[in-house]
């Protein structure tokens, strides 16, 4: 690149006319200027009202909005996933991503998975009761109509359940009435190409629907040096949802149906495909208000030829009130949900039973109270029952106190468990005909008892901050032991315990009103042992192969007023076993506001390296840079 | 010149225009607000559509206290500084005093964890406008009650408040409101 002096004029004569741009936009967004009518014809950014509430909440929280996943060009939500700091998102291969919090992000080698986050799409549970984790792979949605995603580091058993023991990712999709109107989006790159459509429309007042369809093709990445990684995937998804209101009541009903098919080096990999509905009423009544809700969910995933091939049929039913009586808001619900599963055996595993019927329930109550204008406690608790008969309770107590109208600090303490799934229980492993790991009938669930304490503030109107500092301790965790005697098959069992301390922080700096940095970090010092009769056939890490921290930097940059170029730099520290180099990545995408209805966007993931690895082989290939470029049309309805 | 010098000189000249480009330019979502913001300027408007009694302005400030809406109470701070309400400067509390003149203006959003009826209901014959973001915000006795309908924040109107705590409210702000409870039927009159 080379810039003459007589070139600089041109900077200069750029930069002055970005100067006299800026005095005539900060004139014109001053709003107190601005009369009634004009007030209530802005559209304003509906995420503060949550943001607002989520302010509130004594949790570490994050929050993606729509805006975040526009701005950085994500297609895939485990890719959007990466925008929160206090995940932890691993790429295995092409279709496979593994999200954790906390660690415990899973240990293939060991066939431990991570097991202890939970998802939940519009209120459904995506998490897997057969081996306990989520098949991010099957779980998608047009990015382009979720309103934001929360995620909720820590313990969060009380109000979501068992599995809740390292948080929760609420993915929540935009009201029908707010996606009126036409979308369609294509992305073409160098190894995967995209499209997507959605239609909304109301009719009269009270309904309004929408309903969107998307494809995508992905190519392999690379295994060993430049052998091919044969993780080629692709799949078709579709879906809708209806939103009806009336009055102070309002009832949605929204479903998906999807298909795919991935490969995996050597051998052709599972077949996927699925379907669910789910329905919601809300209520604002008098006293109180109520929201009852009900979905199935079908899922299949089959291996060919020879392989294992897992139905699964689920039903939720859950109710839950809010009501404020005095200084007390309490909340209280109960739910039911069954699994149904049926497993065609496979060559090397298979399941004993293959199909059982799991029954879970439970019970909470939850009660703020507000002490004084300026703290509150809650203390919850939840009793459950897992899909094996075994009861635990789940309680959580927090104290939050506001110093100032911009400072909140909260301490907290809770229990969650992860409870035990058909993997644990009833799995066996052959090898040759042979029995080489077995599940072990008394295998008991997962226990961490956590605390933490945070502080989140607005330090000035530019720079928000938050931290949070935990201590888990755990108990029963999963080993892989010897049966006496015959050594041999391996089992499940119990024998581990220990603690893990750590911290998350995370800032948004608006440097200028056009220039937001925003850095993260976390950071985990995990202290296992096993007990006694524990004979240690692998290491500690074989809970979970994890980082000891991890940083990002994202920086979102206004070029000019329709031109943004988002970077986003991620540095994972070393996997400790099997050991894996840390890395650095670098994400950008440069979007182009080209109409009021026509996004461009270029794209580049993994930017560093034309190759890197998130995990060793033989369970992560070698990742390729992308490149792709993104169309999105939006008339205005 | 070498090329290293050049190479030097374009980077200079580069980040020089991306300085100036970025401080210079305006926020990409010009067109979406923040909510706060919003509320703040509707907040600021409202006290010009309102008149309150001239006793009630015998004090040295304009009070507002915003309940359960923390980020609200910030905003309207920055937007008020230095301004005049009524011929006052402006004063912002977070909590209600537990005695001495009542607020001018009292908001309560969506944060506020108290039973918001019981609350209004305490101090409903007082020269105190009642802007709500709650549901039923008008039905628990506030006057004016935020609603987000299409993602713009619009606003309805209860009258029986306004004249209880002996208010008049100008017939321009009724007609921007969605809705107006009518003080005697208390039934929606548009």
């Amino acid at each position: 690149m080379r810039i003459r002096p007589r070139d600089l004029r041109w900077v200069a004569l750029a930069g002055f006319a970005g100067i006299s741009t800026t005095v005539a936009a900060s004139q014109a967004t001053d709003l107190t200027a601005l009369s009634l009518e004009e007030l209530s014809n802005l559209q304003v950014t509906s995420v503060s009202k949550s943001a607002e509430l989520l302010w509130l909440a004594p949790a570490s929280i994050y929050v993606i909005t729509h805006d975040d996943l526009v701005r950085a060009g994500v297609t895939s939500l485990p890719e959007a996933l990466r925008l929160a700091p206090n995940l932890q998102v691993t790429q295995y291969t092409a279709s496979n991503f593994v999200a954790g919090a906390r660690g415990f992000a899973g240990a293939p080698d060991a066939q431990n998975f991570s097991n202890k986050l939970l998802i939940l799409i519009d209120g459904r549970s995506v998490y897997s009761p057969l081996y306990s984790g989520v098949y991010l792979d099957a779980q998608d949605v047009l990015l382009d109509d979720v309103e934001r995603i929360e995620v909720i580091s820590g313990a969060g058993a009380t109000l979501w359940g068992a599995n809740a023991m390292h948080g929760v990712i609420n993915v929540i999709t935009r009201p029908a009435y707010l996606s009126d109107g036409v979308i369609a989006h294509a992305v073409v790159g160098d190894q995967r190409r995209e499209v997507a459509a959605r239609y909304g429309r109301r009719v009269g007042d009270s309904l309004s629907w929408r309903a969107y369809a998307k494809t995508f093709e992905r190519d392999a990445n690379v295994r060993l040096e430049d052998a091919p990684g044969e993780d080629d995937w692709h799949k078709v998804q579709g879906g809708f949802r209806l939103d009806w209101g009336r009055g102070d009541g309002n009832f949605t009903l929204q479903g998906d149906a999807y298909r795919g098919r991935e490969d995996e080096p050597g051998i052709d990999g599972p077949r996927i495909e699925g379907a669910n509905v789910l329905g919601r009423w809300q209520q604002q009544g008098r006293w109180a208000d109520w929201q009852v809700q009900a979905y199935y969910d079908r899922t299949r995933r089959a291996q060919p030829v020879g392989g294992v091939a897992f139905h699964l049929d689920t039903g939720d039913v859950e109710a839950q009130a809010r009501f404020t009586a005095g200084a007390h808001r309490i909340v209280a619900g109960a739910g039911l949900r069954v699994h149904d599963f049926d497993i065609t055996n496979g060559v090397g595993l298979s399941f004993i039973p293959p199909d059982r019927t799991l029954v879970q329930a439970n019970v909470f109550v939850q009660d703020t109270w507000t002490l004084t204008t300026r703290a509150d406690l809650t203390l919850g608790i939840k009793a459950e029952r897992d899909g094996y008969g075994g009861w635990h309770a789940l309680p959580d107590a927090r104290f939050a106190y506001r110093l100032g109208a911009a400072t909140m600090a909260w301490v907290a303490a809770s229990r969650a468990v992860r409870s035990p799934t058909p993997f644990d229980r009833d799995v066996v492993e052959r090898v040759d005909g042979a029995v080489f790991l077995a599940g072990n009938p008394d295998f008991r669930a997962e226990q961490v008892d956590a605390v933490e304490l945070g502080i989140r503030t607005q330090v000035r109107e530019q720079l928000s901050m938050s931290m949070s500092l935990f201590a888990n301790h755990y108990d029963d965790l999963r080993t892989v032991e010897l049966t006496p005697v015959t050594l041999l098959p391996l089992l499940w069992d119990n024998l581990m315990r220990g603690e893990t301390y750590g911290a998350e922080a995370w800032a948004k700096w608006q440097v200028t009103p056009a220039w937001r940095l925003s850095p993260g970090v976390r950071l985990l010092q995990k202290h296992l042992r096993f007990d006694a009769a524990a004979v240690q056939l692998l290491d500690e890490n074989q809970s979970g192969n994890d980082p000891r921290w991890q940083a990002m930097l994202q920086s979102s940059l206004q070029l000019t007023r329709a031109l943004n170029l988002e970077l986003q730099l991620r540095h994972v520290d070393t996997l400790p076993s099997p050991r894996l180099p840390s890395y650095q990545e670098l994400d950008a995408n440069l979007l182009w506001r080209a109409s009021p209805s026509l996004d461009v966007a270029l794209t580049g993931t993994n930017l560093l390296d034309r190759l890197h690895r998130e995990y060793p082989p033989p369970n992560g290939n070698r990742i390729r840079r992308g490149v792709m470029a993104q169309l999105r049309w939006h008339p205005q309805p | 010149m070498t090329d290293g010098r050049r190479r030097i000189q374009a980077w200079i000249a580069l980040t020089a225009w991306l300085f100036v480009a970025f401080s210079a330019a305006r926020p990409l979502s010009a067109e979406a607000y923040r909510e706060e913001a919003v509320k703040a300027a509707f907040l600021h408007r409202f006290t010009g559509y309102v008149d309150w009694p001239a006793e009630a302005l015998g004090g040295d400030a304009f009070r507002i206290t915003v309940l359960g809406a923390p980020e609200l109470a910030a905003e309207l701070g920055r937007v008020l500084e230095g301004r005049k309400v009524k011929g006052l400067p402006v004063a912002i509390a977070t909590s209600l005093p537990r005695s001495g003149p009542h607020p001018h203006l009292l908001y309560v959003g969506r944060g506020y964890a108290g039973d918001l009826g019981r609350l209004l209901a305490q101090h409903r014959s007082h020269p105190m406008l009642v802007v709500t973001d709650q549901p039923q915000g008008l039905e628990k006795g506030g006057a004016i009650n935020f609603l987000l309908v299409d993602q713009r924040l619009r606003f309805e109107v209860s009258l029986e408040p306004v004249q209880a705590a002996g208010l008049t409210m100008s017939s321009q702000l009724l007609a921007v409101a969605v809705r107006v409870l009518d003080a005697r039927s208390g039934t929606g009159a548009r």
